[in-house]
């Protein structure tokens, strides 16, 4: 048995990928919009990450959050 | 046995669905949607009564099937001790139903060392399994080794991108489909779809 293939077959395109999974239009768009949304990370992932308990998750999320806001504001300065 | 065509681009994935796999399996899922093949996964067949024929029969739609040999020691979930043996008992499977249809069926075997498959399964003997360290970027690697395109072949780092874009949604995707676990078969499927999304954002990059 050969350990290595060469594939002609055409790459799906999006749609047709997303029809051939069973995915409904609506879920498709529910994905999208997920993976669309920028880079946020969750909390809980946020938190494992970065070793921080989850009780002090919202406090860690609205730091991270406030570090962001200001490199932005210093990127446009 | 009658040889149905298979689906030219779909890839039976034989791998361990538990929680220490849990990387590999995004990195698996995420390699082969990123070079273009539509993965197909054994989840829906947990309690089914004839769940040999739905094996086989997802064995014979695919022209592709891995089969991961990494986890090769005892599993220690009660009740019992004992070795895995559904990984190789699969790869079996496809390897007769490719001696019997070499035009439409290929395996490959995937294994975290060198040389061990020699010793674990030396009927393999003369094989060379793809050899992954047990790593994500081992696996992309040798997933490019293993299906080559001669145009629009992703690179090992492009996968690698998309694998940790899908990743850092993990978490969003799994709550969405209000899922507790990751091996389940809508989470599968959206997790094809988001690495799709996230390998044509890059591609359009």
């Amino acid at each position: 048995m050969t350990n290595q293939v060469i594939i002609t077959t055409p790459v799906p395109s999006l749609e047709e990928f997303g029809r051939s999974l069973g995915l409904s239009k609506a879920r498709q768009k529910s994905i999208m919009q997920i993976m669309m949304d920028g880079n946020h990370r969750s909390v809980v992932t946020a938190c494992k990450v970065r070793k921080v308990a989850p009780e002090a998750a919202h406090l860690t999320y609205a730091k991270h959050a406030a570090n962001s806001r200001t490199k932005k504001r210093h990127r446009v300065a | 046995m009658s040889a149905a065509r298979p689906t030219q681009n779909a890839v039976f994935l034989n791998i361990p669905y538990d929680q220490g796999f849990r990387t590999l399996y995004l990195a698996y899922v995420v390699g082969l949607v990123h070079l273009g093949f539509e993965p197909r996964v054994t989840f829906g067949l947990r309690n089914e009564t004839r769940r040999l024929d739905k094996i086989l029969a997802e064995i014979q739609g695919c022209r592709y099937s891995i089969h991961d040999l990494s986890r090769v020691g005892p599993d220690r979930n009660p009740p019992y001790t004992t070795p895995r043996f559904n990984m190789p008992f699969e790869l079996g499977l496809a390897v007769a139903w490719q001696k019997l249809n070499p035009a439409i069926h290929s395996w490959f075997v995937f294994e975290a060392k060198t040389y061990r498959v020699q010793k674990s399964l030396s009927d393999l003997n003369g094989y060379d399994p793809q050899i992954h360290d047990g790593r994500v970027q081992g696996i992309m690697r040798e997933l490019c080794n293993a299906f080559v395109r001669p145009a629009n072949q992703p690179t090992v780092p492009e996968m690698m991108n998309t694998y940790r874009a899908v990743s850092r949604r993990l978490t969003k995707i799994m709550e969405d489909a209000g899922a507790e676990r990751l091996f389940e078969a809508r989470v599968f499927k959206d997790l094809c779809f988001a690495t799709k999304i996230a390998a044509e954002r890059a591609k359009q990059k």
